[in-house]
């Protein structure tokens, strides 16, 4: 290999080393951007640019990305790239050295909340069109919702009988005359809702929930105790209701759905449920600020949020989202409105200001 | 760890020219190795702010005090089951005929050589409620338990993969001990029983020895099998440490952690230094290196 050659491979490694560092901070119109409609994108308007965008992977991402993600590309001509799982503790490290590879992330508002400014951007709305966007479901200064699920009471309809199981939070605390052996959150940080599920059983007027009583929630799941065994991700309960692990799960409809595809007959119930939502955030100083406003209203539209949840089984959040259902997933659709309504909204703000409260006393429980 | 650098103090030498080739190794382990080791100590006295705090919860949080003890006897019992099933395997693997031998090997490093996640779903398959285990209990008549989530299925899925760990220091001393020696104690009169317990296994012991090093060291760092196969109730070090960071970004409370960790294999090495040398014993291979 002559020296020249040598050289000249060293400086075109250089060269593309660089062009990565520099990531898709292609020059961008940001007025393009502006007076959105949901859904909608200017045509061309990223020409050159890579935008990235990072979920819960699996077959969950490939949905979103079917339904949103590659569309946006093709639509604006920026170059899509996926990454995941979603991970805060890489983020912070990405903001730390100030390389931010991450343009828009599917998450979780209670992080998204607890580390708004901070690790996460606050979002300029005057670049989003929320005029078909839900007034009811979650939405702070630094995400909205991605998309719908339940997390509540499912049960063994073989073990209960169809309309037999736990029908509120007083019947899954009630081991008498529901005996069975209920799954629920083993992680330190419980999914929201997870305390006040045990004070609305408790007696608790909903209205009356925060700031929430820790330490009342705790001895009220310390009663059930000999009774619970624990998941800690989606694909755990999932395994748990096929394997005849659990005969009452306190979980996440998605996956509840995806045991029942795979021959478990779990059902779920409303009056004991809460309607969450994973977000859509944009890390703190990406160098695509606009373009990552303008994926996250084009992933709002109808049409891709109708294709979203056929793909995913995840409910829409566009209200005129109509998504084709068959019978055993349209139980399980949060976004109707009898579901919605009912639904007891959780304070994320409450919850991420007291993650280390929660924390410190749900994984005591645990322990 | 080499066994020399335990017992025999071999005499210096200069590395020669040849001494630029371990450049490589000491900056992969230097970079890979040394600094984040060193960041995450920093991290655990400076996150969120400098001083002890980190430490002060490891050591005040009811919950973190009983993840690290319950770390502690999970390895010491994962240890101690290895090495009481390994040492008559080890023994007929050492004694047999150089066919057997290699069967032997291939059949104790077969669990080690498939994917850890297939091994360990593998196990969820096998004993979870419906599981093979309890459909074949019930088929006989026999009353089903519950594995899944327990402690017991965490030291299945163990000691299933740390098995070579313990068998290959334990045949490669075994090895090397003259079965003359245990014979002449039977000529003297010994019976076969006392022969064994008073001869041959304390020959064997530098080789129970290291086994025990190595496995109960990476039995400290399980994360996948306990994650899988135990329940969040049954928490060990590496998980938690996990949860602080990941789920919780505590990368102050995480890094107290990992120190609790690093100073417990350091801990452990210690005492197996002390201990070999208050025996007068020369440690076995480390890690089967003589494989």
């Amino acid at each position: 290999m002559s020296k020249k050659f040598a050289l000249s491979l060293t400086s075109a490694a250089l060269l593309a080393l660089t062009a990565c560092a520099q990531g898709g901070g292609a020059e961008v119109d940001a007025e393009v951007f502006e007076d959105p409609t949901a859904g909608e994108v200017p045509a061309d308007s990223l020409e050159g640019g890579t935008l990235t965008f990072v979920s819960y992977g699996g077959g969950f991402q490939d949905g979103q990305a079917e339904a949103f993600a590659y569309p946006f590309g093709e639509e604006t001509g920026a170059e899509v790239l996926e990454d995941g799982p979603i991970d805060d503790a890489q983020l912070r490290a990405q903001v730390e050295a100030g390389n931010v590879s991450w343009d828009v992330v599917n998450h979780s508002p209670v992080y998204n909340e607890a580390y708004c400014d901070e690790l996460y951007e606050p979002l300029n709305y005057d670049l989003i069109d929320l005029s078909e966007y839900p007034e009811s479901l979650p939405f702070g200064d630094c995400y909205i919702s991605s998309l719908l699920y339940g997390y509540g009471i499912t049960y063994d309809a073989d073990e209960y009988g169809e309309d037999g199981g736990p029908q509120t939070w007083e019947d899954f605390f009630d081991t008498e005359n529901y005996p069975g052996t209920r799954s629920v959150n083993g992680n330190p940080l419980p999914t929201g809702g997870t305390l006040e599920a045990a004070l609305l059983a408790d007696g608790v007027d909903p209205g009356d929930l925060y700031p929430l009583d820790i330490d009342r929630a705790i001895a009220k799941w310390e009663e059930i105790e000999d009774d619970l065994t624990f998941w800690t991700t989606g694909a755990e309960q999932t395994q748990q209701i096929q394997g005849g692990e659990a005969d009452i799960v306190f979980g996440w409809t998605g996956r509840i759905y995806e045991g029942n595809v795979g021959g478990a007959n779990f059902r779920p119930t409303w009056d004991a449920n809460f309607v969450l939502a994973d977000t859509f955030a944009i890390p703190k100083d990406t160098e695509n600020l606009e373009a990552a406003h303008a994926f996250i209203n084009y992933a709002i539209g109808e049409t891709q949020q109708t294709e979203m949840a056929e793909l995913t089984s995840y409910s829409p959040v566009n209200e005129n989202s109509d998504p084709d259902f068959d019978e055993d997933l349209q139980m399980f659709d949060v976004s109707a409105p009898e579901v919605l309504d009912e639904s007891i909204e959780i304070d994320w703000a409450y919850w991420a200001e007291n993650i280390d409260e929660i924390t410190e006393a749900w994984s005591a429980f645990i322990n | 760890m080499a066994a020399e650098t335990v017992a025999a103090k071999p005499a210096r030498r200069s590395l020669g020219p040849y001494g630029i080739l371990v450049v490589p190794v000491v900056v992969i382990v230097l970079v890979a190795f040394v600094v984040p080791t060193v960041l995450v100590l920093i991290r655990s006295v400076t996150e969120p702010e400098l001083g002890l705090q980190n430490f002060q919860w490891l050591l005040t949080s009811e919950t973190a005090v009983d993840v690290i003890i319950r770390t502690f006897q999970l390895a010491g019992l994962a240890t101690l089951l290895t090495a009481v099933i390994a040492y008559p395997y080890a023994y007929v693997m050492a004694t047999a005929g150089p066919k057997m031998q290699a069967a032997m090997t291939l059949i104790v490093l077969l669990p080690f050589w498939s994917s850890m996640m297939v091994r360990t779903f593998a196990w969820i398959i096998i004993l979870q409620n419906n599981g093979v285990l309890n459909t074949m209990l019930s088929s006989l008549g026999l009353p089903t338990i519950q594995l899944l989530g327990t402690q017991t299925a965490v030291l299945i899925g163990m000691v299933q993969v740390l098995m070579p760990f313990m068998v290959l220091p334990m045949v490669s001393v075994m090895r090397s001990i003259d079965m003359r020696i245990p014979l002449a104690a039977q000529t003297f009169g010994a019976r076969p029983i006392k022969a064994f317990f008073t001869v041959y296994l304390p020959m064997s012991l530098p080789g129970v020895l290291s086994g025990a090093l190595i496995v109960f060291i990476l039995s400290l760092g399980f994360y996948v099998v306990p994650a899988l196969l135990g329940s969040p109730r049954q928490q060990i070090l590496p998980n938690a440490l996990f949860n602080q960071i990941r789920d919780l970004n505590n990368w102050g409370s995480g890094g107290a952690l990992a120190v609790a960790l690093l100073f417990t294999v350091g801990m452990a090495f210690v005492l197996v230094y002390l201990v070999t040398k208050a025996l007068g014993l020369k440690l076995g291979p480390v890690g089967g290196s003589q494989v």
